[in-house]
């Protein structure tokens, strides 16, 4: 993905688990913010020393799914370490795959 | 047959050392050059920038490269391509180069691009500073591809090659939110290679795109972000001149296929290009 993420957008962090509501919840403050928090966790994984922008991060009913290719095991690890601090009590599904380096076993013939 | 091997978004590091290079070591068997899409680094700093250098230094075929945004994320472009030169890669950016597969000119055009977005749904140079230059960025890379696409023909380059990180069209974009198509290419880049012609075009950048797609003007686009091709690299044979060189006929003056084999070029330690094809910008 190619969006780098803006910086420092004041969006208060209300404790709140599960996707928007919709209209007509009334008080603004104690509307769930995953939406919100799902775009600061871009923001984490983007800056940081994976500079990752390469997941899809989406919320899904409560669950918000992750998913992307990771070059080694270790940074899947620490994709799911920031997604851990990012979105504690959220539900996360991480599909995260290792990337293939192989050779390739064919060729593609233009004509 | 012109065999091309390509990939981009390959973003090492430090601890991504090695990672490629038994994948790479196999390239004479596969393919006559290896193309580079961009996004080499993380952060575009030196130190990444070497761990790549290292992962193709000496290989036997020519080694052609653009830098993505990544390579550019902590302003030192330069300072990447300096390490990535020493290596023997040739970096291009609004340039050309040719390199010479037994006989046959085979010529590779390089701009990064940028954004803006595809016919009808783009971008326009207007209103504050910020959004023309955005735009005025694309059109000045996407006039340097044309340049070089062009100075490459006036070469005689029997085949040619435009080598992006940013998406020529929406085609290879597919997997990827629509709402950040802007973000991820440009139909200026498609309307300068329909312009000038070319065989093949090979990016990156969309992780989550899709490998196939092509021009209004026909020309096949790929898009070989490691994440998309799952492989090392991607490769594609080109026919010469619409000749299709299966390794036991082909034309003498273009020499034998047979061994497939760049290993017994000259020159074996770096790059077999010989000099940017444009002034270019
Ligand atoms: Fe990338
Ligand atoms: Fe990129």
């Amino acid at each position: 993905m190619a969006t780098e993420p803006d910086n420092g957008s004041a969006v208060d962090d209300d404790v709140g688990v599960g996707t928007d509501t919709g209209p007509g919840t009334g008080a603004a403050h104690s509307a769930p913010n995953t939406e919100y928090r799902i775009a600061h966790l871009g923001e984490q994984l983007a800056r940081g020393d994976l500079a990752e922008l390469g997941m899809r991060i989406e919320a899904r009913g409560d669950t918000v799914h992750i998913t992307g290719t990771a070059s080694t095991a270790h940074d899947r690890e620490a994709i799911l370490r920031i997604v851990a601090e990012e979105l504690p009590g959220v539900r996360v599904r991480a599909d995260i795959a290792l990337a293939d380096v192989s050779a390739p076993d064919h060729s593609e013939e233009l004509s | 047959m012109i065999r091309v091997a390509a990939v981009g978004d390959i973003h090492l590091g430090p601890d991504s050392r090695g990672l490629l290079r038994p994948a790479f070591d196999t390239l004479p068997d596969h393919a006559d050059l290896l193309l580079l899409a961009g996004d080499l680094t993380r952060h575009g700093i030196p130190e990444e920038a070497q761990v790549v250098a290292d992962e193709v230094a000496g290989l036997p075929v020519p080694v052609i490269a653009v830098l993505g945004n990544h390579d550019h994320h902590s302003e030192r472009p330069e300072d990447v391509t300096d390490v990535l030169r020493a290596a023997g890669v040739t970096v291009l950016e609004g340039e050309g180069t040719v390199v010479d597969v037994d006989g046959v000119r085979v010529g590779v055009a390089g701009t990064k691009g940028f954004g803006g977005g595809f016919a009808g749904r783009s971008g326009s140079e207007f209103g504050e500073p910020e959004m023309k230059a955005f735009v005025r960025h694309t059109r000045g890379l996407a006039d340097g591809l044309r340049r070089a696409l062009d100075g490459l023909a006036a070469d005689g380059c029997a085949v040619r090659i435009a080598l992006t990180h940013f998406s020529p069209v929406p085609d290879t974009l597919v997997g990827e939110p629509l709402e950040i198509y802007p973000f991820l290419g440009s139909y200026l880049l498609a309307e300068a290679m329909d312009e000038s012609g070319a065989d093949l075009a090979v990016h990156g950048h969309a992780h989550l795109g899709t490998e196939h797609g092509i021009t209004s003007g026909g020309v096949r686009v790929r898009n070989v972000a490691q994440p998309v091709i799952r492989r090392a690299f991607a490769v594609y044979g080109l026919p010469v001149n619409g000749f299709h060189d299966s390794g036991t006929a082909g034309p003498a003056t273009y020499g034998s296929r047979a061994h497939g084999s760049a290993t017994d070029r000259p020159g074996t330690s770096g790059p077999a290009t010989d000099r940017p094809a444009t002034g270019g910008s």
